[in-house]
């Protein structure tokens, strides 16, 4: 980032746009809606307790069956007859052993020694072969096509979207955005919305009446040139007649919906960056090279700054990419699974050194599981797949749900290893949901396919 | 042959002279073999003229005497006397000039008469003279060659003028070069000897293969805006003057070199003319480009309430990365000439961003080709995104780049994935390509997609092999999935307005199901770098990322397949038969016209296109009009003629049009004010000015070729909750619109501005080197702070150029305050455009 710095030095010789420092809370500038009178409420209306959903999405598609694969020698050997070149050698795979007794055993990719330790210590459980369903799915009911589908299954955006969203149809909106509508009270008075993004626009926090707020790994970005707090003549003249601007009713809709992002960017932009200033720094370490982990330090930062921001509940999604490993999975799936390992355990150590291990839950989601069999030196669009949850309040050390048999032409397969969900996307976030506060009416209306699953949540936390 | 011809001629003169020269030793003449003291009488003598130009001489004498000629050219020959004392014809062995001949009759007792003399006067013409031709450089002819000796040689050039030179004592004559460059046509060379005795004339053809200088040019601007143009040019060639509204007139040059004026049959604005010169034997010149004027009827900021210039600029949005005071003077001069103008776009030359790349590279000290050293992927990567900048921002193929650009958008690679890392070269490649094909056809455009060897390693058909059971390997589906839903016919059957077809429950029609996808695979197996000698080749270092990719037919599957619509290919088809049938499949799929036309439009015009205008999109792609399918120039051209690009914007004032994407946000800024980047420092110590929006551009959420995946930046369906969505729109660049992006964007946009400050700019230059910085753009405002004094005037000419006249009476009176509240111009400018950039105005495209 030594361009931003360059440029900054360089504007600030000027003497007009030189860096704002910002004195305090509820200063009375034109951008700062949120009184210092707000903020002190905060704390005081809406729940009394904190917690925070954090949404790590793997896009592209996380091949699972690379990330916990069988270790019993017989399923081992199912595993790797299908799997064939893109097997992960047996004697590579870090066991473990879930308090909860399985018909095999089972062990994670070499990478990720970490979060071995995580499930060893009952801080994070997996749950097994989950996917998009509308309804339970056998192969007879897909072969015969007796059950409603998701839309579009195995087309990267629309299965995102259905993840996020659990909604068939268009225009979708995401879970998360309408657990926040649900949940709005819980954080009293605040401009601050209850869904962060640390990576941009998703479905999941988005489509309702309020946007996720966003920001990058780095924090919030500071506006050089326009600078509410400044007293300076140039500053005043300036924020006066933008604010002018800024604020007339534009007749174009798009034009108005930029004046309202501008106007909650700035206004957002000092109160959070304000806040964040107030918090300690972490002593647990990230490796900043990766924006996964430099995403969650962020995350664990604004957590940190809860208390000032005013907030009781949020939901933070942190998005990571080039999961789609249709070539050179080799190579590439170890980098991926380097990174989850590093950025994961910090960021559970992190949430420890804040005291608040258990009030963050941390859970893993992707498009959707890859194909079992090979492309040659890769995997294709698949369908179920295994994800990873973790947290203080976690039932820790579990598998969840039901494994599925990793061989080709299984009551699993629908071809070429493309492995048929057993546990719904709607009962792994109705149990989330749960945790989170919705009650169970909330939950009901929440995710609407729930009804057709005998279990309506999977018992995910302690 | 010919210098062969004239080195015998040489010798021949050589000799001659030789023999001429020493006239010394006296004939040999028989002892006396008696006592007679008489000489002989004077001989006779009668000259005869040879038509070789040699001289007879006949006599008589002393019966047996030897008689002895001299000729006029100094040689002797010695004859004897008959009998009856006749003696000749003696010829001399050369041609003669005029002289005297001296003939004397010795008698067999050595006495000797005395001379005889006859003046001799040549009569005869001088044998033909000999040739020989050097083209010189500038299209000269020199000519030289043997004549008569002291004769004057005439040489007739093609172009009529003759030039002489005169013959040597040695017969040497030239090089003779003519005063004009000549065309084909005959050398006629002639000696003249001084009794003005001329020779047969020697001819010589000369095909001229040699392009004629280029012409020089005069050009007047009448009253009436139309141009003339005058100059000089090679003597009788076809003089071309191509004026800049795409209209050429022809003439030819005189014998005086003179051509012109010719003058256009309609007015011209503010450009270039071409002028060229065939000659006669069809060698073109280099054109001569004169750049010239016209200086526009009225001041920008006098039209801003015009309406017709208001739609200029609002077409100049549509259809470049931003509009220009000079654009905007030029369609204002064409009273909107929209059609000549995307005439003049569509066959303007593609940009080689590949060779303004790998020429900065040399500037730069690295390797172009090598992609060995892994520490300068990073470095490539930097440089190949400044060169794809400038060329958005100051191309003048902006009409192809535009759509390139778009054309990016849709067949998306990005160097985000860790599958093109090191790959800047391959990828600026990959930008060509798709500019190359903008306005070619779409079916070639997307066997080119497919058979691209970035593509290939982004989308993994590189390398895809057919099934293989014993290693439980399937071919990869990667790129026959993206090349459908994405590429070409997307996910639901589409009717040609691009509504979605539904069945009778309401749900949409799919138009492929999970076996045509794994077919399509099939038929995408066996490929991999064309330059890979066997199948396993790495090509991570070394694979060829610029050229096509090639087929190892034992890797393709080669069973028969089931396609779209039931169609088949047959078993035993090549790779590439098969490849060719797949891609005329889904070309002749009725989505693809709505499907790719519609976000041809979203791109350049609007997000909201009414069902019409789609439907009217379509038709064309389907039917250029000339019965041609996927015609993409024909395509572009609807688009941005359509009566709803040109007047939707009255019929759904609140919609109509679209967010400008980020980055064109920077090149319209860019444009306007001819922003201009930092020196950095080359390896060889020079300076080049640099646009370096690689930062601002994925600041910003779209840094291109850098996309997040393949579903590019935003999606074309994106609807934002709110107001936007509860009208059933779309708006896609507000997918990446979000409070991270919004200040990143306006911060960059602030600090170019800012940036016109001079005094800033010193304090870059020097820190500034290769990879390093933001580059410290900055406009150049000098239009603008020459009206900074009128704060009106100054308002009305940004409120055209950047809002095309739809600045609102509010924004209006805030910068008018803000304007009057500084007091030196550079600060006025800065503070106007800076609020007008980040307005809520500006970031729409009406």
């Amino acid at each position: 980032m030594k361009h931003k710095t360059k440029v900054q030095n360089s504007l600030s010789r000027r003497d007009f746009l030189k860096k704002s420092a910002i004195a305090s809370l509820g200063s009375s500038s034109l951008f700062s809606l949120i009184s210092q009178f707000n903020l002190a409420n905060a704390q005081t209306s809406g729940l009394s307790d904190y917690r925070a959903l954090v949404c790590v999405f793997l896009y592209g598609g996380n091949d699972a069956y690379s990330m916990l694969i069988p270790h019993s020698q017989s399923e081992y050997n199912s595993y790797s007859d299908t799997r064939r070149n893109l097997a992960i050698p047996r004697s590579q795979i870090i066991p473990v052993s879930p308090l909860n007794s399985q018909p095999a055993d089972y062990g994670l990719h070499p990478e990720l020694s970490d979060i071995a330790n995580l499930f060893g210590n009952n801080k994070l459980s997996f749950v097994n072969n989950i996917g998009t369903l509308i309804e339970p799915t056998s192969r007879l009911d897909y072969i015969n096509k007796r059950v409603a589908l998701p839309p579009q299954l195995f087309s990267h955006n629309d299965q995102q979207n259905f993840v996020m969203s659990l909604q068939a149809t268009k225009p979708q909106q995401g879970w998360a955005s309408r657990m926040a509508e649900l949940m709005m009270d819980a954080n009293g008075t605040t401009n601050l919305a209850m869904n962060i993004s640390l990576s941009g626009a998703n479905t999941f926090q988005m489509g309702g009446t309020q946007s996720p707020y966003t920001l990058s790994a780095g924090g919030v970005s500071e506006y050089w040139s326009i600078r509410p707090q400044s007293t300076e003549a140039w500053d005043i003249n300036r924020v006066a007649a933008y604010r002018k601007i800024l604020d007339q009713d534009q007749s174009h809709l798009f034009a108005q919906a930029f004046a309202d992002t501008q106007n909650r960017s700035l206004l957002l932009g000092q109160e959070v960056s304000s806040a964040l200033e107030l918090v300690s720094p972490l002593t647990t370490e990230f490796d900043l090279s990766s924006r996964l982990s430099a995403s969650l330090r962020m995350v664990a930062n604004l957590i940190a700054a809860r208390s000032s921001l005013g907030m009781n509940r949020q939901i933070f999604f942190v998005g990571i990419g080039d999961y789609d490993t249709h070539g050179d999975q080799a190579n590439r799936y170890p980098t991926l699974m380097r990174e989850l390992n590093h950025s994961l355990t910090s960021f559970y150590n992190a949430t420890e050194e804040l005291g608040v291990a258990d009030k963050v839950t941390t859970f893993t989601a992707s498009d959707f599981g890859r194909t079992l069999t090979s492309n040659g030196d890769g995997t294709d669009h698949g369908w179920g797949s295994h994800q990873m949850i973790m947290g203080g309040a976690v039932d820790g050390g579990k598998f969840f749900g039901t494994m599925p048999e990793l061989a080709i032409g299984s009551n699993d397969d629908i071809g070429e290893g493309r492995i048929i969900p057993t546990t719904s996307v709607d009962q792994y976030a109705a149990s989330l949901a749960g945790w989170y506060g919705l009650s169970q009416s909330q939950i009901s209306e929440t995710f609407p396919n729930l009804a057709n699953f005998n279990a309506q949540t999977l018992g995910l936390f302690t | 042959m010919r210098i062969l011809f004239l080195t015998f001629s040489l010798l021949l003169l050589a000799a001659c002279g030789g023999g001429g020269g020493g006239d010394t030793s006296p004939p040999t003449v028989p002892p006396p073999n008696n006592s007679d003291v008489t000489p002989p009488a004077a001989p006779s003598i009668t000259l005869g003229d040879n038509s070789d130009g040699t001289l007879s001489v006949t006599g008589s004498a002393e019966a047996n005497s030897t008689v002895d000629i001299s000729f006029p050219d100094g040689n002797s020959l010695s004859a004897t006397a008959s009998q009856n004392g006749s003696f000749g014809p003696i010829n001399s062995l050369l041609p003669q000039r005029n002289g005297d001949v001296s003939v004397t009759a010795t008698d067999s007792a050595g006495n000797r008469s005395t001379p005889t003399q006859a003046s001799y006067n040549d009569n005869t013409a001088p044998i033909s003279p000999s040739q020989s031709m050097t083209v010189n450089s500038n299209g000269t002819l020199s000519i030289e060659g043997s004549a008569e000796v002291q004769s004057t040689v005439n040489i007739a050039f093609p172009d009529g003028s003759v030039v002489s030179g005169t013959a040597d004592e040695q017969g040497q004559y030239g090089p003779v070069t003519s005063e004009l460059p000549q065309t084909s046509g005959v050398i006629k060379v002639e000696a003249v000897d001084v009794n003005a005795n001329t020779s047969p004339i020697t001819s010589n053809n000369y095909t001229d293969t040699f392009a004629p200088v280029s012409p020089t040019v005069n050009v007047t601007i009448n009253n009436d805006n139309t141009i003339s143009v005058d100059g000089i040019a090679e003597v009788g060639s076809l003089i071309t003057v191509s004026f800049f509204d795409g209209s050429t007139v022809t003439t030819t040059t005189a014998a005086n070199r003179l051509f012109g004026p010719v003058t256009s049959a309609q007015p011209q604005f503010t450009g270039e003319v071409n002028v060229t010169s065939t000659d006669m034997a069809g060698n073109v010149s280099n054109a001569t480009n004169m750049a010239y004027e016209i200086a526009p009827e009225n001041a920008l900021w006098e039209l801003v309430d015009d309406a017709q210039t208001k739609d200029i600029v609002r077409f100049l949005n549509q259809s470049t990365f931003g509009p220009i005071e000079e654009d905007i003077q030029a369609l204002v001069a064409t009273g909107a000439d929209y059609e000549s103008w995307l005439e003049r776009q569509l066959n303007q030359e593609p940009t080689s961003v590949l060779s303004k790349f790998e020429q900065r590279l040399r500037e730069a000290g690295l390797p172009v080709t090598s992609r060995a050293n892994l520490d300068y992927a990073y470095h490539k990567q930097l440089l190949a995104s400044d060169v794809l900048w400038d060329t958005f921002a100051y191309s003048d193929d902006q009409l192809r780049q535009r759509v390139a650009f778009a054309l990016s958008q849709i067949f998306v690679v990005s160097e985000t994935s860790d599958t093109l890392f090191n790959n800047a070269r391959g990828v600026a490649a990959y930008h060509d390509m798709l500019g190359t094909h903008a306005f070619g056809n779409y079916r070639d455009l997307i066997e080119a997609v497919t058979l691209n060897p970035i593509m290939g390693e982004y989308l993994s058909m590189l390398r895809n092999e057919k099934a293989n059971d014993e290693e439980n390997i399937r071919p990869d589906e990667n790129y026959a999935r993206e090349l459908m839903q994405l590429f070409s016919i997307g996910l639901v059957m589409l009717n040609p307005d691009g509504s979605v077809q539904r069945d009778e429950s309401g749900q949409p029609i799919p138009t492929y199901d999970q076996e045509i996808i794994k077919a399509f695979a099939r038929v995408f197996t066996g490929w991999t770098y064309g330059n890979a000698n066997f199948w396993y080749f790495e090509g991570w270092l070394f694979g060829d990322t610029i050229n096509s990719m090639k087929a190892f037919e034992a890797l393709h599957d080669d069973d028969e397949k089931t396609l779209l619509n039931g169609q088949t290919l047959p078993a035993g088809q090549t790779a590439y038969e098969d490849l060719q049938g797949a891609l005329d499949n889904l070309f002749n799929h009725p989505n693809v016209p709505p499907f790719i036309g519609k976000q041809l439009i979203q791109r350049l015009v609007t997000s909201n296109p009414s069902p019409a205008y789609v439907e009217r999109i379509s038709a064309v792609f389907s039917d250029n009009g000339a019965g041609i399918r996927g015609d993409l120039g024909a395509v572009i051209k609807a688009i941005l003629l359509d009566e709803e690009a040109r007047s939707g914007h009255f019929d759904n004032p609140t919609t109509f049009g679209k967010l400008k994407e980020p980055v064109l946000k920077f090149t319209a800024l860019i444009r306007a004010f001819n922003v201009t980047g930092m020196h950095p420092i080359n390896s060889s110590g020079t300076l080049r000015p640099t646009l370096r929006f690689y930062w601002p551009g994925a600041a910003s959420g779209q840094r291109p070729y850098g996309a997040p995946s393949v579903f590019n930046f935003f999606r074309p369906d994106h609807s934002p909750a709110g107001p936007i969505r509860d009208a059933g729109l779309v708006a896609p660049e507000l997918q990446i619109l979000n409070e991270s992006f919004i200040t990143e964007a306006t911060n960059y946009g602030s600090a170019t501005i800012f940036n016109s400050y001079d005094f800033i700019l010193d304090d870059c230059e020097d820190r500034v080197g290769h990879f390093d910085g933001f580059g410290c753009p900055y406009p150049d405002f000098s239009d603008e702070r020459v009206l900074a004094d009128n704060t009106s005037q100054l308002l009305d000419r940004l409120n055209l150029l950047m809002l095309a006249g739809e600045m609102s009476g509010i924004t209006e009176d805030a910068l008018t305050v803000l304007a009057e509240q500084q007091n030196e111009p550079r600060f006025v400018v800065a503070e106007v455009v800076h609020l007008i950039y980040i307005s809520p105005e500006f970031a729409v495209q009406r």
